[in-house]
């Protein structure tokens, strides 16, 4: 009986392992849905510009791809699992500047390297970061508001959202150490209650991502005050670098592959994401969404993640943020 | 009045047949998402983003709200039927809700749920209808010293929520504040309690601690005892509410969607707060305290209207200012953001046939709900009788999976197992669950808020004293702290 | 007799169980203060980290300080559970779940839940093989199916299916 049993048993087994889905013919890559795991909630910034990139790459490879949210501790836990996962070239990862390059400075027990564990596979756009205050702000200009700030210590306050590993957070100390005012630092969960609290004018500002703050601008809820990079519908903003802080972070979304991806499906994905990167429909949806579309060539986007790595480094040996 | 106006012309949009149907199709996913513990709306109507492209703007948003609906209503049937909450808002649904269905009355408790349901979103859509911009703005005076307040309020009721041991109920209070304290302290970037594991980084999730504090503890109370399958076999006893649960439903739906929709104007609240503190008025204002945990009907009524309420009154700050009150909001707002539609006050103007179809729609939707539920309701009584032997590895498979869909993460269904160990501990103990669950939701959120307003105030605890809305809160604060001294010294005086 | 043996064990288990609770909480409040004091409590006006979580656990030892002296007055135990409760079901109930979370994603959906429901149908519902893996298979290709393809919520596929 007993033999009977896991004979049996062994069958069904072996039965289940066998069974493929309908394309299991192995065939040129893509053999199967392709994972873009987004290390964030469903959503947010990074999630939204990714879902409708992917919408348009499922169509230039001629085969699905799922986007698989894969939360938590700003983006490494997801990134951590991509760097680990299996790397013939069905499981990528979206990323931004917080989850992959501010959390290897500012985040313990972070599993993953960027320069080593991932390679880039294509830049998919930009989301400038800007400095608001509520409509009901007397500030008019950002000299207003850094000479108030000199003027009147321990009056201003900011919101952030999230801890040191975000962007927005990440802005605003460069900007608090680089103008010396004294503010006081008012950390939400995320950037909904950030803005939030900013709209009610109960935090005197903000920097967030171009995305989400368009809606309130253009309602005039909020005033932006300086932007990282010029706005085509904004052109009266001024960037910080006109204002004397370069400084500020360029925020980027783009698509990474772990590193031992072989070179074929490499070069199938990048050609791929090119073209989808060039559909007029994209970039509209994309721009519909707050982003600047923008490309980079991989390499182009390697230099310019060294780079941001360098920056990070210098600033915080400098002013020894987060330590 | 413009607004009835208005309101006839989103109704051409919502009847349309198309509409109709991805109404419809909405409600459906919806409800079936919501009755899988755990498969919250929020991944659905992420999965479905892409499908809604290819579709009209009004249709996609009609279809995404109708999801997000139905999955309010579903979530209290699995809270009746097994004790398990789908989501934080369907907690307190299970007290009396699933006592009831162990006595062989799920069939009213699920009925009155649905119709409380239907009332309340009602309620919450002639509200939003009539008055959407001017509520918009009560949603913006809430600053943190107002939230702080608000939670500190929400904290105290916890006294009404004890019905065994007060001191018991304060443990599990002080556990419940202990737990939500685990992950970063973003304050300070420090991480507490997490003894290097990157999972706690953010905390220990609500939704797997609530399935496992309850349905799993349930399902092994269950495996463990070998009392269980006689109760149910033998008495079915009727699938609608009779009309003496109707009389006594009455004020608790009506209680329960006015505190429902207002606390929903505040964002962040969330959907499990409102109904903690509607199950802790009705429980004071009852005539009949003690029976609140037994299976009672208001105890059912109450909550089910305030979630519904609540999910409407999230709406109002979304469409009118383009602010998301909680994870399910923000989705939504990404995906009018896709379409090119701004959410906000240029919304109503620039886009008028997307809010009043979305607002029309919404009316159709919670009709169609109702329809919908209430023949199911025979059906999902009979799942009840599904040999437990069969049934309890269906009920612990949808937990994990459920569980496992929230983050794809297998860790989240870990800790859903480990607090249903808790769990059934805890009940064997004779702890109660609730005073845990409540302090473990409010405890971050008003520590949060309390140094935000102290960091707002450099050091100065005046700020909650000069803010007429703090103000209001902390006098409620006082005063139900103060309600068993006062009634003693009230007795006293008459003794 | 031996039902009375067995049914007096039974007291004293449940009966010190609570008490241990009680120390329990004890030591886990003074344990986390002494945690949270580490975490930095700041001062009133500017709470660090640990503040609140001192306050609570402070706060927790205090409370299960009263309650274990209340329950030193009290004489009589409260009625117990009288039934006795199947623990080797529980504990076995528990050992499947926990092996199912950790071997979900490397053995793939399909696997793990066919092996897992034929366990509890077989050790837990005490029916028969055959029962335990007609039912194994066919919940583990149903709820694929509603799950993975109907619901589209991402199923790990496991080892086998790569």
């Amino acid at each position: 009986m007993k033999t009977t049993t896991i004979s049996i048993l062994t069958l069904v087994f072996c039965f289940f392992s066998i069974l493929h889905p309908a394309d299991g013919v192995p065939q040129d890559f893509p053999s199967r849905t392709i994972e873009m795991v987004v290390p964030f909630k469903p959503g947010g910034t990074l999630d939204i510009g990714t879902r409708i990139v992917t919408d348009q790459l499922s169509r230039e490879l001629k085969s699905s791809v799922a986007v698989i949210n894969k939360p938590g501790a700003t983006g490494t836990i997801g990134s951590g699992w991509v760097a680990k996962a299996n790397a013939d070239g069905h499981i990528l990862l979206a990323g931004t500047v917080a989850s992959l390059v501010l959390s290897n400075f500012f985040l313990d027990n972070v599993p993953f390297d960027t320069q080593k564990d991932f390679v880039p596979i294509a830049y998919a756009a930009e989301s400038p970061s800007l400095l608001v205050v509520p409509s009901t702000s007397p500030y008019k200009t950002f000299k207003e508001l850094i000479a108030y700030g000199k003027a009147n210590p321990g009056k201003l306050s900011y919101a952030v959202a999230g801890g040191l590993g975000s962007t927005s957070s990440m802005n605003m100390e460069l900007i608090k150490r680089r103008t010396g005012i004294d503010l006081a630092r008012i950390v939400y969960q995320g950037g909904g209650p950030a803005r939030t609290a900013v709209i009610g004018g109960h935090v005197d500002m903000t920097s967030a991502g171009y995305a989400p703050l368009r809606a309130h601008i253009k309602s005039g809820k909020l005033r932006p005050l300086a932007t990282s990079k010029k706005i085509e519908a904004m052109p009266d903003v001024p960037t910080f670098a006109e204002e004397g802080y370069p400084e500020v972070l360029v925020v980027w979304i783009g698509f990474f592959a772990p590193a031992q991806i072989p070179s074929g499906p490499r070069k199938i994905l990048v050609e791929a994401l090119e073209r989808a990167l060039k559909d007029p429909g994209t970039i509209q949806k994309l721009k519909n969404a707050g982003y600047v579309p923008e490309t980079k060539t991989p390499e182009e986007f390697s230099e310019q993640i060294k780079q941001q790595y360098e920056m990070i480094s210098q600033i915080v040996k400098e002013t020894k943020i987060g330590k | 009045m413009e607004n009835i106006s208005n309101l006839i012309f989103g109704l051409n949009i919502a009847l349309q047949p198309a509409n109709l149907f991805f109404c419809f199709m909405g409600v459906l996913v919806g409800t079936l998402i919501g009755v899988l513990p755990g498969l919250g709306p929020n991944a659905t109507i992420a999965l479905l983003l892409p499908f809604t492209f290819k579709v009209p703007p009004v249709s996609a948003v009609i279809m995404l709200a109708g999801i997000y609906y139905g999955a309010a209503y579903g979530g209290s049937t699995t809270s009746i039927l097994v004790n398990i909450p789908g989501e934080a808002g369907s907690v307190i649904t299970c007290m009396d809700g699933h006592q009831m269905a162990l006595k062989g009355r799920a069939g009213p408790a699920l009925g009155i749920s649905a119709f409380g349901s239907f009332i309340a979103g009602t309620f919450g859509i002639v509200m939003l209808v009539f008055l959407a911009p001017r509520l918009a703005g009560m949603a913006l005076m809430f600053g943190p010293p107002e939230f702080c307040s608000l939670m500190a309020m929400s904290l105290c009721l916890v006294t009404f929520l004890a019905r065994g041991s007060m001191v018991k109920a304060l443990i599990m209070a002080t556990l419940g504040l202990l737990l939500g304290t685990v992950g970063m302290d973003l304050q300070t970037a420090k991480v507490r309690f997490s003894y290097g594991t990157p999972y706690l980084f953010d905390g220990i999730p609500l939704v797997p601690v609530v399935m496992g504090l309850f349905g799993i503890s349930e399902v092994l109370k269950n495996i463990g005892s070998e009392v269980r399958q006689s109760i149910l076999e033998s008495k079915i006893k009727g699938f609608l509410p009779t009309l003496q649960d109707w009389k006594d439903s009455a004020f608790p739906i009506i209680r329960g969607s006015l505190i429902g929709f207002f606390t929903g104007l505040i964002p962040g609240i969330g959907l499990a707060t409102p109904t903690f503190i509607v199950y802790g008025l009705e429980t004071r204002l009852s005539k009949h305290p003690e029976k609140f945990g037994t299976g009672i009907i208001e105890g059912v009524a109450a909550p089910e209207a305030c979630n519904n309420a609540t999910a409407s009154g999230l709406f109002i700050p979304l469409l009118s200012l383009g602010i998301p009150g909680s994870a399910a909001m923000a989705l939504f707002l990404g995906a009018l953001m896709i379409y090119g539609l701004e959410p906000g006050p240029l919304l109503i103007s620039n886009h008028p046939e997307v809010f009043w179809g979305v607002v029309a729609s919404m009316y159709v939707g919670n009709a169609m709900l109702l329809v919908l539920n209430i023949p199911l309701i025979p059906l999902w009584v009979k799942v009840l009788k599904i040999p437990y032997y069969l049934l309890f590895p269906l009920i612990l498979l949808f937990c994990c999976v459920g569980a496992y869909s929230l983050n794809n993460n297998s860790s989240d269904v870990v800790v859903m197992i480990t607090f249903g160990i808790v769990g059934y501990l805890l009940r064997k103990l004779k702890y109660e669950l609730p005073p845990l669950v409540l302090a473990f939701v409010l405890g971050p959120l008003f520590e949060m808020d309390l140094r935000r307003s102290l960091a707002l105030s450099r050091g100065s605890f005046s700020i909650f004293f000069v803010r007429p809305i703090s103000i209001f809160f902390i006098s409620i604060a006082i005063f139900v702290l103060a309600l068993p001294l006062i009634k003693k010294m009230l007795e006293k005086k008459s003794a | 007799m031996k039902a009375f043996r067995q049914g007096l064990k039974n007291k004293i288990k449940n009966a010190n169980f609570g008490k241990a609770t009680l120390f329990f909480w004890l030591v886990t409040g003074i344990y986390l203060a002494e945690e949270s004091w580490r975490l930095d409590l700041g001062t009133l006006n500017q709470p660090g980290s640990g503040f609140f979580p001192f306050l609570a656990s402070m706060l927790l030892f205090f409370l299960s300080l009263i309650l274990l002296v209340q329950s030193g007055f009290e004489k009589k135990e409260k009625a117990q559970d009288k039934s006795r409760a199947n623990y080797r079901n529980i504990i076995f109930c528990l050992a499947c779940l926990y092996v199912y979370a950790w071997i979900f994603e490397w053995l793939g959906f399909v696997p793990s839940t066919f092996l897992f429901i034929i366990l509890l149908i077989k050790f837990i519902g005490k029916k028969s093989w055959i029962l335990a893996i007609l039912t194994g298979a066919l919940t583990a290709i149903l709820s694929y199916i509603f799950f993975g393809v109907w619901l589209q919520a991402a199923l790990p596929r496991g080892i086998f299916w790569r």
